[in-house]
This record gives C-alpha cells, sequence and structure tokens, in this order.
C-alpha cells in the first residue's frame, strides 16, 4: 500500500496534442479547427505562437485566455523570440517534418463566460509547396477537409521584395487552386489570405498588395464559403506592435465553429497513412461538421 | 466533547514564495490572543516542533529555512470566537521544489494527488520579487532604442525578421514565465476533478507592493495570464486576492526593517493582510474566507 502512495504520475507532455486527442476537444466543446497553410518561413509558427503570446500581456480581442492543453509546445515555439534565448533579433526555429502532424491548442473565453476551444495545425512549410504541385499530395493534407478555416499565408517581406513579389503570390494562389480543384476545400470552406510581417512592410507597396489580393478574391471567392484578407505583425517593429491585425483575424476564427458533436464510427480501409490512422475517428466526426 | 471537523488546506506556490512564513506567523497569530477576531487555537495535539520551530524565527525577524523533501504535516486544532465552531486544520507545510517540479518533469506522487483530492480550500502564493516575466526581444529592443534616443545616443544597426541562423540558448521548461507555471500548476491540480477549488491568491510580501493597488488589480496586472485563467474558469475556481505581509517588510539584504518590526510589543502588528474590503493584523482571515461556505 505505502509503495502504491510513492509511485510517480506523469502527465502528458503538453509539447502537442495528437490528433485523436483534438478530436475530443472537438466532439465535447465548440471548436475551431484552424489550418495555417503557406510557403517556408512566411511566419505559420510565428503566427500561432505569438498569438498565444499576445494573452501573456492581458486580455485580446475581447476574449481572456482559459486554458491551454499544450502550453510547453507554445512555450518552445516562441523561445526564440524571448529575452531568455539570449539572441539579439527574435527569431523562430524551423517546423520539423515530424511535428507536422502536431495540434496546438488554445481555449478562450468571451466577456458573457461563453468558452471557445482553438486547434491549430503547425506544419512545416514543404509540405505546402509540394502540395501545391500535386493533388496526391494535397489530399495527404488530411486536416484541409476538417478544417473551419483555412489562413494561407503571405510572406509579407518578399511581397515587397521586387525580384521576390510575383511569387510571393503565386505560391499562395496555386497552393489555394490545388486544394479546391483536389476537393480538399469547397464551397462550404472558410479561407482567409493573411499578408504576414506587416512591421517590415507597412506603407511599401500598398498598391501591388491591395491588387494582388483582389484578384485572388476574384479568381476564388466563388469557389469558397468564405474567402477574406488580412494584415499582420506578430513582431514590434518602430511605430508596429506585435499583434496588429490579429484582433480581426482571431474573431474571425471564433465566429465559425463545430458545433455537433458526432459520435465516430471507423472504416478501416480508409486509412492512407499513419497519420489517417491515428486520426480517423476524428476525420469523421469533421467530415459532417456543420456551419452557424 | 465534539470533534472538530477537518479541514484540509493545500498551499501552492513555486520556491521561496512565503509559504512557510505565512505558517510561522499564523502559528503564532493563534496561539497569542493578540488579534480579537482571528481563529483561536482551541487545544495543543500532537507535535508542535516544528511549528515552534518556524514561529520562533519569525519572532527573531529571520529569513526562514527552504522547505525541503515535499510536505510537512502540520494539524492545527482551531476554533473560530465568532460562531464557536471548532476545527481541526490540516495545512502540510509544502516545498516549492515540488510544484518546481510538477512543472518540469510533469511528474508528481499518487500521495500528492491523494491529497489534492482531500483538499477543501487552496491559497496559491505569488512573491511580487520572485516573478520570471514573459520578456520579448524585440519589446527589449525597442525599450533600448528609445533609451538611446532619449540619451542622444548612436541607435545600434538593427537587422529586425532576418532569417539569421538559429543561435542561442536551447528552451528549457525553467525558462517559461511565471504564469505560465502556475497556470499549468493549477490545470494539473484540477484535471482529474469536478470540484469547486475555493482559492486566496496570497500575495505575499506585499509591503514591496508601493502602488496604491488592489491585490487583484496588482495580480491582473503583473501576472496578467493567470488572472484571466482564473477569472475565465468562475465554473472551477472561486477566488478572493488579498496582501499578506507576513514579516511585515524585509528582514534579509540593504533594506532589511528588522531593526523596526523587532520594536513591536505584540509582534503580530508586524504583520498586514490587505483584503479586498479590511485591512488588518489577521492572518487567519485567508483560512477564514476558506471556510466561510
Ligand atoms: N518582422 C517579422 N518577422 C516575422 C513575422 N512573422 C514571422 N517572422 C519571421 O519569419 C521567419 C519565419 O517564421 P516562421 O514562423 O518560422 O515561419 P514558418 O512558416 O513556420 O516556417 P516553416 O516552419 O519553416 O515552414 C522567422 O525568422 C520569424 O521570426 C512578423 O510578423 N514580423
Ligand atoms: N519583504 C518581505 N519578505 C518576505 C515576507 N514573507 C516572506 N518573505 C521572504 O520571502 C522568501 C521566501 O519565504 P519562505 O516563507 O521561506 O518561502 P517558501 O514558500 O516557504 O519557500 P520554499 O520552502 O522554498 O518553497 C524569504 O526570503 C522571506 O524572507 C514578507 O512579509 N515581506
Ligand atoms: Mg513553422
Ligand atoms: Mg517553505
Amino acid at each position: 500500500m505505502a509503495d502504491e502512495k510513492s509511485k510517480a504520475i506523469r502527465f502528458s507532455d503538453g509539447e502537442f496534442l495528437a490528433a485523436s486527442e483534438g478530436g475530443e476537444i472537438v466532439r465535447s466543446s465548440p471548436t475551431s479547427v484552424v489550418v495555417v497553410a503557406g510557403m517556408a518561413r512566411s511566419g505559420k509558427t510565428t503566427l500561432v505562437g505569438e498569438l498565444y503570446g499576445l494573452f501573456h500581456k492581458g486580455p485580446f480581442a475581447g476574449h481572456i485566455f482559459a486554458g491551454s492543453r499544450t502550453l510547453p509546445g507554445f512555450e518552445r515555439r516562441c523561445h526564440l523570440a524571448r529575452l531568455c534565448s539570449e539572441r539579439e533579433v527574435p527569431d523562430t526555429e524551423r517546423t520539423g517534418f515530424g511535428e507536422s502532424h502536431d495540434l496546438l491548442h488554445l481555449r478562450l473565453a468571451a466577456p458573457n463566460g461563453t468558452r471557445s476551444d482553438i486547434l491549430f495545425s503547425d506544419i512545416y512549410g514543404e509540405a505546402f509547396h509540394i502540395a501545391a504541385d500535386s493533388a496526391d499530395e494535397c489530399r495527404k493534407i488530411t486536416i484541409l477537409k476538417r478544417a473551419n478555416h483555412v489562413a494561407i499565408l503571405v510572406d509579407g517581406k518578399k511581397a515587397v521584395d521586387k525580384p521576390e513579389r510575383q511569387r510571393a503570390f503565386a505560391g499562395p494562389d496555386s497552393l489555394l487552386r490545388q486544394c479546391l480543384d483536389s476537393g480538399m476545400l469547397d464551397i462550404n470552406s472558410n479561407v482567409q489570405i493573411v499578408l504576414t510581417k506587416w512591421d517590415l512592410v507597412a506603407g511599401q507597396g500598398d498598391a501591388f498588395i491591395n491588387d494582388k489580393f483582389e484578384w485572388l478574391i476574384e479568381r476564388h471567392c466563388n469557389r469558397l464559403a468564405t474567402l477574406t484578407v488580412h494584415k499582420t505583425a506578430l513582431r514590434t517593429n518602430g511605430p508596429i506592435c506585435a499583434g496588429l491585425g490579429m484582433d480581426e483575424l482571431l474573431q474571425t476564427w471564433i465566429t465559425v465553429q463545430s458545433r455537433y458533436v458526432i459520435p465516430p464510427t471507423v472504416d478501416n480501409n480508409l486509412y492512407h497513412s499513419e497519420f489517417d490512422r491515428l486520426d480517423a475517428t476524428w476525420q469523421v466526426a469533421l467530415n459532417r461538421r456543420y456551419h452557424d | 466533547m465534539t470533534e472538530p471537523d477537518d479541514f484540509q488546506c493545500l498551499m501552492v506556490g513555486l520556491p521561496r514564495t512565503g509559504k512557510t512564513t505565512f505558517l510561522a506567523a499564523l502559528w503564532h497569530v493563534v496561539r497569542s490572543d493578540e488579534v480579537p477576531d482571528s481563529l483561536r487555537l482551541d487545544r495543543l495535539e500532537g507535535d508542535q516542533e516544528y511549528l515552534n520551530l518556524i514561529a520562533d524565527q519569525w519572532s527573531q525577524c529571520k529569513e526562514l529555512d527552504r522547505t525541503s523533501g515535499g510536505e510537512i504535516k502540520v494539524d492545527i486544532r482551531l476554533r473560530d470566537p465568532s460562531t464557536g465552531h471548532l476545527v481541526r486544520l490540516r495545512i502540510p507545510d509544502m516545498s516549492g521544489e515540488l510544484y518546481e517540479s510538477l512543472w518540469q518533469t510533469r511528474t508528481c506522487l499518487i500521495s500528492f494527488l491523494d491529497l489534492v483530492n482531500a483538499v477543501d480550500g487552496c491559497l496559491l502564493f505569488v512573491h511580487p520579487a520572485k516573478i520570471r516575466e514573459t520578456a520579448w526581444i524585440d519589446e527589449a529592443n525597442a525599450t533600448y532604442s528609445q533609451w538611446q534616443q532619449e540619451n542622444q545616443e548612436e541607435p545600434k544597426v538593427e537587422t529586425p525578421g532576418s532569417d539569421a541562423e538559429t543561435t542561442g540558448t536551447d528552451w528549457e521548461p525553467r525558462f517559461a514565465p511565471t504564469q505560465v507555471q502556475m497556470v499549468e500548476i493549477l490545470q494539473f491540480l484540477t484535471q482529474n476533478s469536478v470540484k469547486q477549488f475555493r482559492i486566496v491568491v496570497v500575495i505575499s510580501a506585499w509591503d514591496l507592493v508601493k502602488e496604491l493597488v488592489s491585490p487583484e488589480q496588482w495580480l491582473k496586472k503583473q501576472l496578467p495570464l493567470l488572472w484571466q485563467f482564473l477569472t475565465a474558469n468562475t465554473d472551477r475556481f472561486t477566488v478572493t486576492y488579498m496582501g499578506v505581509s507576513a514579516q511585515g517588510g524585509e528582514v534579509t539584504g540593504q533594506n532589511s526593517e528588522t531593526e523596526t518590526l523587532l520594536d513591536h510589543n505584540m509582534a503580530s502588528r508586524r504583520i498586514r493582510i490587505c483584503a479586498s474590503n479590511e485591512e488588518g493584523n489577521d492572518i487567519s482571515l485567508p483560512i477564514r474566507w476558506l471556510m466561510s461556505n
């Protein structure tokens, strides 16, 4: 008996949620599943990590922080932007291939007390380069089908760099096109085009950026439920403070959620990969999601 | 003779946050009868060696030793003078290292979880001078260049957002800000339980807080993530905030106020409690709040 009591218990490591754990959350409370897509180094991990970081300073976007099951995962991702990393310039570590099925979890509460869970993907950039080139590869990013929101990032730094700026928009355009043509996104999907690193961009190339935004909307809006454009800064730089544009984006994510809890049934023949195997239960629940 | 009800209290706090000092001052107050409305010692029961030891050190205005090795059992049989109610307060002195390792190693003993399951109320300790803040590089850089401008120095050339090679120190759990560690500890404590937790957030060494703010306002400003977490989960937590100066002032270092603190004829007059609607010397107030319905 005394032996039993002196045994140690281990809590989950909190680095990420496996898809099955994400499924539990989706089934038990109003949840937004947000896939953050974009080319390598476009700012995906920073967007998610520093959104969590904004709550370290206080309530944000009319919401307060109500918990997270992945605190170490967030802290690790924010590390290179913190003084304890002993760096002089903030950075974010590149997401590894192995981390690409990880989900990060944030729970927020509105002033009236209602809580929302948000699950974020943190997929490495190369996966989207490959997906933009091939329908088969695109279909491997199965979480796209379960997403309530897909944020496609445009690297702001490249958008104002003459040799790079066409590619900065062409990449996200072909990715979106591929997702639609391969059936991973459809008329029920909500997509946000997000120009990142606004703190490095402000005041430059506005006309070009706005033209490109309009071009993207014209090309794709008829095939989606919603397509909106946003500009964000997640670093403080001169007059621009980290968090700019995130208020609006967060509101967008919170307003459309999975609201129905459906008991899962699993068909074993549907598995394509180990990842699918892991989260097949969740997929079934979410394939039948409803919108407001 | 009536048997007292048991009341299990859990002191939660990272290392050096004032748990033992609180307990020492509490022991002084309940047995000295110096504070009119405080809980009183009903009669001695069991072993008081540890309490007498820490209360002795406290009465000399000494800094108390770190508590090591998990927990030290403390039971005190108390009477509430206003109601006559008898209660056996079970308030083990907890080592801050236990909570630190809860965050760093994400393990704890089953016996600790049993204690958590039996808890009737929590004291959550925060020490104003022991806070690791969330510190961003870009904010520090911004402050630095503003300072340079004001002092008319040449600003150094910055290359913000450069995809510089990742160098510097690798992440370790101990780097996490205090507020993150505290939130995770509370998530662990409540994870396997459905009950409502009554919590007094004790801001210890309240004498160090010079601004004119309420303890809740102070926490909201200094540890916003923890404050939001407690506020957002009212279905799990019933919370109140108190500033507690158990020593009454600094007892070590250059700013030591030991001389003046020792001047008090009644040692309990050193103590200061600041609750939302009352102030005084009654350090049993947090316990009385936990016991009230
Ligand atoms: N100035 C500035 N830099 C940013 C911002 N967002 C991201 N960055 C920087 O852009 C670089 C890439 O950011 P990441 O978040 O790692 O990009 P990612 O899309 O996750 O990259 P992969 O994981 O490699 O695909 C890092 O050096 C970040 O510090 C921003 O809003 N402003
Ligand atoms: N200024 C001031 N300092 C205090 C007060 N109470 C405690 N301290 C200081 O806070 C520090 C920690 O006090 P302890 O009571 O030993 O803390 P603890 O939480 O028991 O620490 P562990 O046993 O290591 O977990 C010591 O340096 C105390 O002197 C106070 O009222 N005022
Ligand atoms: Mg990344
Ligand atoms: Mg101690």
